[in-house]
């Protein structure tokens, strides 16, 4: 809990960053890298930029307060280094910088009037070798620092959003996680190092969803579908905790698990409980989860829309760990991963009901001819899982700077990869496979095209199944 | 929009592409799940092949009959693929390994490094791959109406597509019919019920899963090409929710049934149809935009496929006693 309450102390106002411009990043970013070629000139105008090794960027796009492109006005660039540009139709400009330190960013003040726009001029801070920090978004559209907390944004999913520059390289989507250290050649080393540790932390995350849904098919037999969606769930409640009821990260976390363990309850109730007194097969009951996924996903995009919604508007300091660049909430979500993965184990293991948990997975049979309550530890299992989902959802939204509605689809085979190969119905090989998966798939995209990875991920399923289908800690009885 | 058109719209469906398509794609998991009891929840990974082995070849200007053979091919190679190593096991490691295998086609063939042979996530234009298709069609130029539905007569979304797909259901349909009542159909159906008891016949009964498993992909394959000539081949259009509608299109129809593919297929995509039009219609477009539209009718088809699985299990047409759901 400590460890959150860092996450929220860290909401400094002073370094913001809006949700907003992750979508126009993770556009910027999908565009063909471009030539790097302003290494050693100060500053110029470019169409596009794109940071490496030997410029970052400035840039942003002019529109007024209607989100209407602005063409033709002219941007004045200073600070450390000076250059003008105008900006094109579709109101983006650019600058390619070489230097590190503070740029200011002017437009005309009339013009800024004219057009509705709150402020006319931006500071945004630069350093290149810091992931984060190698592109400085500008936006006019919003009130200054100095004007105070400008709260109630014009558009109302934003409601908090405040300040006017921001910083950010890794941004969005689930597909765009990677850091866009550019290949260099000169820092593969690094490289390496980076790819490593961006797996683990996803690795430990992914493994906080798949010891989850472990123990619900250990004690059940249920392989669930629409796990995923439990985890969509956790980082949309965050979201709707902390951007639409303003309620501070730590109270937002908590609030998205509780609700995530509650549908955990609720579902358990309804659904999956008298489908089980009646003997309803277990393929069965996966198409079911099948249709839950479907009716889930869509109802979340039903209501939150396709775009993706940023948990928390600032993008946090980040700093050099030997080779590695991380920031405070990465290292803090990973701290926590383990501790609630920890605590799961040691549940397990040295409670009674843990103890019960596992004899429900051995033999659900014997369980209760033994006196065990099997249905009270499928709730329990139900629950937890549930819960354990939504944490994941939210540490994920804050890792990965935002979560869409279709965000746990795209990682529920990345889980039913990691529980069979850490071996189906045991929680400990749920981590150690979560782990394996989310280093092969960020380590991957060394080697293959970065959008391939999650499938060498994929392909490891398959191989497994090929080799050793109980997975690493598997029974070899199970099988066949 | 008056109801006339509504009705016209919904009907309309009854006939199109893709709803045969998704009768064709249907009937082959009918083999795989309704007749051996496979658990393929990959469908889309075989339909996305077969689309691409056509796309592609006829791109580069193989004839139609190459083309065709080629995307069989595919599929052909895919199932043995698949099914060599997960035949062998039990039931959930097929869903999981076909399910895989078919995201990793999706992901491969949208990636950026393919955009030389697959064109990427925005995929193959429909102008690369049709022409020889419509040039093949006896039709004269222009469109034709018949009772309520205008089309073209050969280009694109056309009649000449129309009469091809549904003659390949009425074929498939046929084939299957046969192939149901055949001493192979009820080895396939023994299997299904009792693999151990065909097994202790001396029966080779992984090589009837895959025979199972091969033939039930090339239907796979054959629907992608359907399904892709009206529009282009988009890997994201063929993704994990194409099989999640065939499933649901062939457990709504009955598994195990002739008729339930096509039966499923027009019922869900008139059903469907019809009551997104009314919402269109009815519902203001401030307080429902029509993407949420959308999204309803996706919590519609999730909603229809649970409650289909828990209280009706063998669909319209079934008998309950052959469903195949084996734990």
């Amino acid at each position: 809990m400590t460890a959150v309450t860092y996450l929220t102390r860290h909401r400094r106002p002073g370094i913001v960053i809006l949700c907003s411009i992750v979508a126009v990043l993770s556009m910027l970013f999908v565009l063909p890298p471009a030539i790097a070629s302003a290494a050693d000139s100060g500053a110029q105008a470019v169409d596009e930029c794109n940071p490496t090794a030997s410029n970052g960027c400035v840039n942003g796009i002019l529109q007024d307060a209607d989100k209407k492109p602005i063409a033709d006005v002219t941007i004045t660039l200073s600070g450390k280094a000076t250059a003008e540009t105008k900006t094109a139709a579709d109101g983006k400009w650019a600058f390619s910088v070489a230097d590190d330190g503070d740029y200011t960013v002017t437009i005309d003040a009339s013009v800024a009037q004219e057009h509705g726009l709150k402020a006319s001029s931006a500071t945004v801070t630069i350093r290149k070798a810091s992931f984060d920090k190698q592109r400085g978004v500008v936006r006019f559209d919003q009130a200054g620092d100095s004007a105070g907390s400008g709260t109630s944004g014009t558009s109302g999913s934003s409601g908090s959003a405040n300040g006017t520059k921001g910083a950010t390289g890794t941004s969005g989507s689930t597909a765009a996680t990677q850091s866009p250290v550019k290949k260099d050649g000169s820092n593969v080393g690094k490289r390496i190092w980076q790819q490593l540790y961006s797996g683990i932390i996803f690795g430990l995350m992914l493994g906080l969803m798949s010891v989850g849904m472990n123990l619900v098919y250990g004690t059940t037999g249920l392989q669930s579908f629409s796990h995923g969606e439990q985890v969509t769930l956790g980082g949309l409640m965050a979201y709707v905790g902390t951007q639409m009821l303003h309620m501070p990260l730590i109270a937002s976390a908590i609030f998205a698990i509780v609700i995530g363990a509650l549908t955990g309850f609720i579902q358990n109730e309804i659904v999956w409980g008298p489908l089980r007194r009646r003997h309803v097969g277990t393929m069965q009951q996966m198409i079911v989860t099948i249709g839950l996924s479907m009716a889930l996903q869509y109802t979340f995009q039903f209501f939150f829309g396709g775009d993706i919604k940023g948990i928390v508007k600032s993008v946090p300091d980040s700093f050099q760990l030997g080779p590695i660049t991380t920031d405070m909430p990465t290292l803090v979500s990973a701290l926590i991963a383990i501790c609630v993965i920890v605590g799961v184990t040691l549940f397990l293991y040295k409670t009674r009901l843990g103890r019960a948990t596992r004899a429900v997975s051995d033999n659900a049979a014997l369980a209760a001819a033994s006196g065990i309550n099997v249905d009270q530890v499928v709730r329990v299992v139900w629950i937890l899982s549930c819960a354990m989902a939504a944490l994941s959802g939210v540490l994920l939204g804050v890792y990965l700077n935002g979560i869409s509605w279709n965000t746990g689809a795209t990682l529920i085979l990345l889980m039913f990869a990691a529980v069979t190969l850490g071996g189906l119905g045991t929680a400990n090989g749920a981590l150690i496979g979560s782990l394996v998966i989310g280093i092969v798939a960020d380590m991957s995209s060394l080697v293959i095209p970065n959008d391939m990875r999650y499938a060498s991920a994929l392909a490891i399923l398959i191989i497994v199944l090929l080799v050793r289908p109980q997975g690493i800690f598997g029974k070899q009885q199970r099988v066949g | 929009m008056d109801i006339m058109t509504i009705i016209s719209n919904a009907a309309g469906e009854l006939i199109a592409p893709t709803t045969a398509a998704y009768v064709l794609a249907a009937i082959g998991l009918n083999i795989h799940f309704g007749m051996t009891g496979l658990m393929n929840m990959g469908q889309a990974g075989f339909m996305l092949l077969g689309a691409y082995g056509f796309a592609i070849t006829q791109s580069m200007g193989c004839n139609l009959f190459a083309s065709v053979c080629a995307a069989l091919a595919l599929a052909v190679i895919y199932a043995l693929l698949l099914g060599i190593p997960t035949l062998k096991l039990g039931p959930d490691y097929l869903a999981m390994v076909t399910l895989a295998a078919a995201e990793i086609i999706r992901i491969i063939g949208r990636s950026t490094a393919m955009t030389n042979f697959t064109g990427g996530s925005a995929g193959i234009s429909p102008q690369d791959f049709t022409e020889k298709f419509e040039s093949l069609s006896p039709l004269p130029d222009g469109s034709t109406t018949f009772l309520l539905w205008t089309y073209s007569n050969n280009i694109a979304n056309s009649w000449w597509l129309r009469i091809v797909a549904w003659v390949l259901v009425v074929i498939a349909a046929l084939l299957c019919w046969r192939w149901f009542h055949s001493p192979w159909g009820r080895m396939l159906k023994g299997i299904r019920e009792d693999e151990n008891a065909i097994r202790s016949l001396g029966k080779p009964v992984t090589r009837y899963k895959m025979e199972s498993l091969i033939l039930g992909g090339l239907f796979g394959a054959i629907a992608g090409i359907i399904f892709v000539l009206p529009r282009s081949v988009q890997p994201d259009s063929l993704g994990r929710t194409v099989t999640f509608y065939v499933w649901t299109i062939l457990l709504l129809g009955g598994a195990a049934t002739i008729l339930g593919p096509v039966l499923g297929s027009c019922v869900l995509w008139v059903l469907l149809t019809f009551v997104k039009e009314i919402m269109r219609n009815t519902v203001p477009e401030t307080l429902i935009s029509s993407n949420q539209i959308e999204a309803l009718g996706w919590v519609i088809v999730g909603v229809a496929l649970m409650c289909l699985v828990i209280f009706r299990p063998q669909g319209l047409l079934g008998d309950r006693k052959e469903l195949a759901f084996h734990a």
